[in-house]
């Protein structure tokens, strides 16, 4: 400083030194005295001194605090050179001048050592925001990575840690992530093949994992859910689908046993294809959705009912052979019916053990039939003979046989033929005799034939067959006795009754069993009514009948007269015959004879009472005035059959003329009589008026306005 | 005996009629719930015992028949042409499948788990309403009838079909693929109802002229000879020396001591003795024709549908209602014969 400025202290001196001349000169032109002067001058050099001693006082504070600077710049500089974890050594300023170069080059060295903590900082809190980023996406619970507050280590080593562990996080995640897109992707296909709501399943699991934007979640918890998601899916998955192959085998086996049509197989064959398939190779969707597995489930329970009720049928069919197969064989089938349907319903039989059983007893029933073929054989045979043998009879008994007429030649030819079969049936009776017992020795059971012993049905033919013949000799007897009688009477009356003609025919012939067996349902309908048909005109005859009764003749005449009608007579039901004496019975039938009546219509009923008559014949005379019969809905009028099981009419004495129209508790019989029907007047009309054809109508129909289709084809 | 109006002693008039003609009603077979078709298009669901109406579907168009499945679903026959199901707790339907006419009557076989329908189409349908909704899968066979079907009655596997031209076809519900018998109906007019016995061995069957008639399944000469099979006139009336001859709309056989109520356009319900042939009981006259009786399933109510049938064409008449009477016994016991004559 001083060398600075020397022509200053130069000047300085100088103008100290004029100033003190200048003071000599103002002193002495005081006077002051030199005591004074001196004292003067002692005060300004003790000032001067004071002034010097505070400036330098002044310039060691100022060298202080340089230092101090110094001293701290270069201690932080040590510290942050060590925190970066490095080493101070170009530092080297100690050579270097005075303090405040020293500052200078300090202080930049200074700003610089603190940016690049700052920077080191800075990374280090951005690694480390990385680190506790990922661990929290890995694992959230335990955070290992806390950001670290200290700042006592930022070097670079350290640095260099961190990167490497965020390295092996971020590897980690990526990893992880993997895992979780290979596990969502399991997942989906397995919900797919299950038919699963994939969204679903996976938002159970984690939230994030649905959303195909978002992060996914990667945590051990989420991972660890997922393996046990698809964990449990395949069991699942496995369990279906052994259900389904097991459905579908079942499935196939009974295809096999139905031959199910293709067409109704083709629906399941995706089902079958895969019956073998191992788990993975199911990855078809919704192949193993309850759905699905309900469908084949349904569709194989149908299958099953099929097959039992198939079973049923062939339980059934077999049931009939064996039946059939007894009823050849003229066995009792009372042992078919051991087996029911029930019985199987109920599950206390199988159908196959059934199926076996029936087959068992249609195997021993096909081989008895066979031991006992020959003889079934003989016995029809024998039948055929009986028949022609009561043929024969009834033919012998027909005194207008050798009359020539159309066909009687034939009967005659027929005849013949029985002769001779009748003479052989001893013989056979004899043959077959022998043959039962030999079999039922050599079975050691009886021989039934239609629940009847045939040995035992032998023996009564053979009785019959004797029986007969004493029959026979006593006609021939009692002929001769009447002939003698007739010849008696003649010498008494000179008259001669004409001999009857037909009437033998309704004496029972000796058919037996052996006609009845032969019944039919037809032919007693036919029976029923033919006597019927013919007693319209059988009315004069049955009058003139009751005349005779009281006849003063004896037996033997009336018994001929009666055999002159006798033939329809006795056929029609007793009391009918017993009430025709009756005045009440008698007029009924005249009146009937004059109106008109329908072929069949029934006459027993008409005799039933007075009052149903009356009635009867209102509703005639209605008909016949032909005002309302029109109005009834036109139907095709054929009387049925059953009219004739209507006579119960007949034995209930107590019918009343009409039901009581009072409410009561009293019974009142039914108004069963089968009158011709009564017109009404006004039902249907409508109907039939409007289409004017024979097409009826239902009271629903008309109101529909519903027209038959049919109508217009005609 | 002719009182228009009907005395206390008809039975309870359940309240919210149909508003037009019923077809049928009938009494479910578990509880006192009373299913009633009207022409007026809906099917009503009452509880007979509490007088409430529990339920109502509407339809296309007149509905001509109903039946129970169970207690809480049930199927309808329109003149829509659909045969429709009804589930009661949700008041939902839907259609089973569709007839080429009118359904005239329906019918559920609890023995098959199957719906069978007869329509004017002249074919009789069946039904498994298990199926899923479309026709494909739910129609199990369509069997032609010679007529349109008018009525039809069910009991155990056996089905009676009763078609215009009086034809009556038996039917094994096992296999339906033809009848088991076809019959004439042994009475000269047309066939108005058809009804089995509960017992399962034979059918009565009434017709628009005051008839009805006893038939057996049994066609065996032993059964049909025994003079069980009869006819008997009914619903019948003199006037000014003139016979006026009712249709016998209904009939319907008490489920325990299988005697049987018939009712007529007449308006009167009477009960019969079939075996006995006694007619046990005559309830006073309803306003007018019977259209549909039903026996609750213990027989102790008999639900009586006085609702005119339109036999005399469009007219002035009563409204239709429905009657619930409670039955006494004395009414429908059979009466032993009164004099020992024992059938054959």
């Amino acid at each position: 400083m001083l060398n600075h400025h020397p022509n200053e202290f130069a000047r300085l001196e100088t103008t100290c030194g004029s100033l003190l001349c200048e003071l000599q000169k103002i002193w002495d032109e005081v006077g002051e005295s030199d005591n004074e002067r001196d004292k003067m001058i002692l005060e300004i050099e003790q000032e001067c001194l004071a002034v010097y001693g505070r400036k330098i006082d002044d310039a060691k504070i100022s060298r202080a605090q340089l230092l101090r600077a110094i001293a701290l710049s270069e201690a932080e500089v040590a510290d942050i050179c060590s925190t970066l974890g490095e080493q101070p050594g170009h530092c080297d300023w100690t050579a270097g001048g005075n303090l405040r170069d020293k500052l200078k080059t300090i202080t930049p060295l200074l700003e610089d050592m603190r940016q690049r903590k700052i920077d080191r900082k800075n990374q280090f809190l951005q690694v480390l925001n990385q680190l506790q980023i990922i661990s929290n996406e890995i694992c959230p619970k335990d955070n290992m990575y806390k950001i670290i507050e200290d700042e006592a280590d930022l070097s670079e080593q350290r640095l260099k840690e961190l990167r490497s562990q965020l390295a092996y996080l971020q590897e980690e995640k990526s990893s992880r992530l993997r895992k979780v897109m290979k596990h969502l992707s399991n997942v989906n296909s397995l919900c797919m093949v299950l038919g699963l709501d994939f969204k679903d399943t996976v938002c159970k699991i984690h939230p994030t994992l649905n959303d195909p934007k978002a992060s996914k979640d990667v945590s051990n918890d989420t991972i660890e859910k997922m393996a046990t998601t698809i964990q449990s899916l395949q069991e699942v998955k496995i369990q279906r689908m052994q259900k389904l192959q097991h459905l579908a085998t079942s499935l196939v086996e009974l295809w096999n046993l139905m031959d199910t049509p293709l067409e109704e197989q083709e629906m399941f064959h995706n089902i079958t294809s895969k019956i073998a398939a191992l788990e993975p190779e199911i990855t078809e969707p919704n192949f193993l959705s309850m759905n699905n597995i309900k469908y084949v489930e349904g569709e194989v329970s149908r299958l099953e009912q099929l097959k039992s009720s198939k079973m049923k049928e062939l339980v059934l069919k077999k049931k009939l052979e064996l039946a059939e197969i007894l009823r050849k064989m003229h066995t009792v089938t009372e042992t078919v019916g051991d087996f029911s349907i029930e019985a199987i319903e109920s599950g206390s039989m199988d159908f196959m053990d059934l199926l076996e059983q029936i087959d068992l007893q249609i195997a021993k029933a096909k081989e008895e039939a066979s031991s006992r073929k020959e003889i079934l054989e003989k016995v029809e045979k024998w039948f055929t003979a009986r028949e022609e043998e009561s043929w024969l009879e009834e033919y012998n008994r027909d005194d207008n046989r050798y009359n020539a007429g159309r066909g009687s030649h034939l009967s005659l030819k027929r005849a013949e033929k029985a002769r001779v079969l009748v003479n052989k049936i001893p013989a056979m009776v004899e043959a077959l005799t022998c043959k039962v017992t030999a079999w039922e020795k050599e079975t050691g059971t009886e021989f039934s034939y239609d629940g009847v012993r045939l040995i035992s049905m032998l023996e009564d033919y053979s009785c019959m067959r004797q029986e007969k013949e004493l029959e026979r000799q006593r006609q021939k007897d009692h002929r001769k006795l009447q002939v003698q009688l007739i010849a008696e009477q003649e010498a008494i009356y000179g008259s001669k009754p004409s001999p009857s003609k037909s009437g033998r025919k309704t004496s029972t012939t000796l058919t037996g069993i052996a006609s009845n067996r032969k019944l039919s349902l037809g032919g007693v309908m036919l029976q029923n009514l033919k006597p019927e048909k013919e007693a319209l005109c059988v009315h004069s005859n049955k009058k003139i009948d009751g005349l005779y009764r009281n006849s003063p003749f004896g037996r033997p005449q009336s018994v001929s007269l009666a055999a002159g009608s006798g033939r329809r007579n006795s056929e029609i039901p007793g009391n009918v015959v017993n009430k025709s004496c009756s005045s009440v019975a008698a007029k009924a039938r005249k009146v009937e004879s004059k109106s008109a009546r329908k072929p069949l219509s029934p006459v027993s009923l008409a005799i039933s009472s007075k009052a149903n008559i009356a009635n009867f014949l209102e509703d005639k005379k209605r008909t016949h005035n032909g005002t309302s019969l029109k109005a009834v809905p036109s139907v095709a009028v054929t009387p049925s059959k059953q009219i004739v099981a209507c006579n119960e009419g007949n034995k209930a004495p107590n019918t009343m003329p009409s039901v009581p129209k009072t409410p009561s508790t009293f019974t009142a019989p039914m108004l069963m009589a089968m009158t011709p029907a009564t017109p009404c007047v006004s039902l249907g009309a409508k109907a039939n008026e409007r289409t004017g054809d024979k097409i009826e109508y239902s009271f629903e129909e008309v109101r529909a306005g519903f027209i038959c289709p049919s109508k217009v084809q005609f | 005996m002719t009182a228009v109006h009907p005395p206390p002693t008809s039975g309870r008039e359940l309240g919210n009629p149909p508003s037009d003609g019923i077809s049928n009603l009938r009494f479910s077979n578990h509880s006192d719930h009373l299913l009633v078709s009207s022409w007026d298009k809906s099917v009503r669901l009452y509880d007979a015992s509490a007088n409430v109406l529990r339920g109502e579907f509407m339809h296309g168009g007149p509905v001509l028949d109903c039946c129970f499945h169970d207690d809480s679903s049930g199927f309808s026959a329109s003149a829509d042409h659909t045969v429709r199901r009804l589930v009661f707790s949700h008041g939902k339907e839907d259609i089973l499948g569709k007839h080429d006419a009118p359904v005239r009557c329906i019918e559920y076989s609890y023995a098959a788990g199957q719906v069978i329908t007869g329509s004017w189409d002249k074919s009789l349908k069946c039904w498994d309403p298990r199926g899923a909704s479309g026709q494909e899968r739910t129609l199990v066979g369509t069997y032609p009838q010679p007529e349109r079907v008018y009525s039809l009655s069910l009991v155990g596997n056996r089905l009676v079909v009763a078609t215009a031209g009086r034809h009556v076809n038996v039917y094994d519900l096992r296999n339906m693929s033809q009848p088991e018998q076809r019959r004439e109906s042994s009475l000269k007019y047309q066939t108005r109802c058809v009804r089995c016995y509960p017992n399962g061995t034979g059918y009565a069957l009434s017709s628009v002229e005051g008839r009805v008639a006893m038939e057996f399944f049994d066609l065996s000469e032993a059964s049909q000879a025994k003079k069980y099979i009869y006819a008997f006139k009914c619903h019948r009336k003199s006037e000014a020396g003139r016979d006026i001859v009712y249709p016998v709309n209904a009939i319907a056989f008490h489920p325990i001591y299988g005697t049987f109520a018939t009712g007529g356009c007449d308006g009167f319900v009477n009960v019969w003795d079939g075996n006995n042939k006694k007619r046990l009981y005559q309830y006073s006259k309803y306003p007018t024709s019977i259209a549909a009786l039903s026996f609750s399933r213990d027989g102790r109510l008999l639900a009586v549908a006085s609702s005119y049938t339109f036999e005399e064409g469009d007219k002035p008449h009563e409204p239709d209602a429905i009657f619930v009477r409670s039955v006494n016994e004395i009414e429908v016991k059979p009466k032993p014969k009164a004099y020992p004559n024992p059938p054959a």
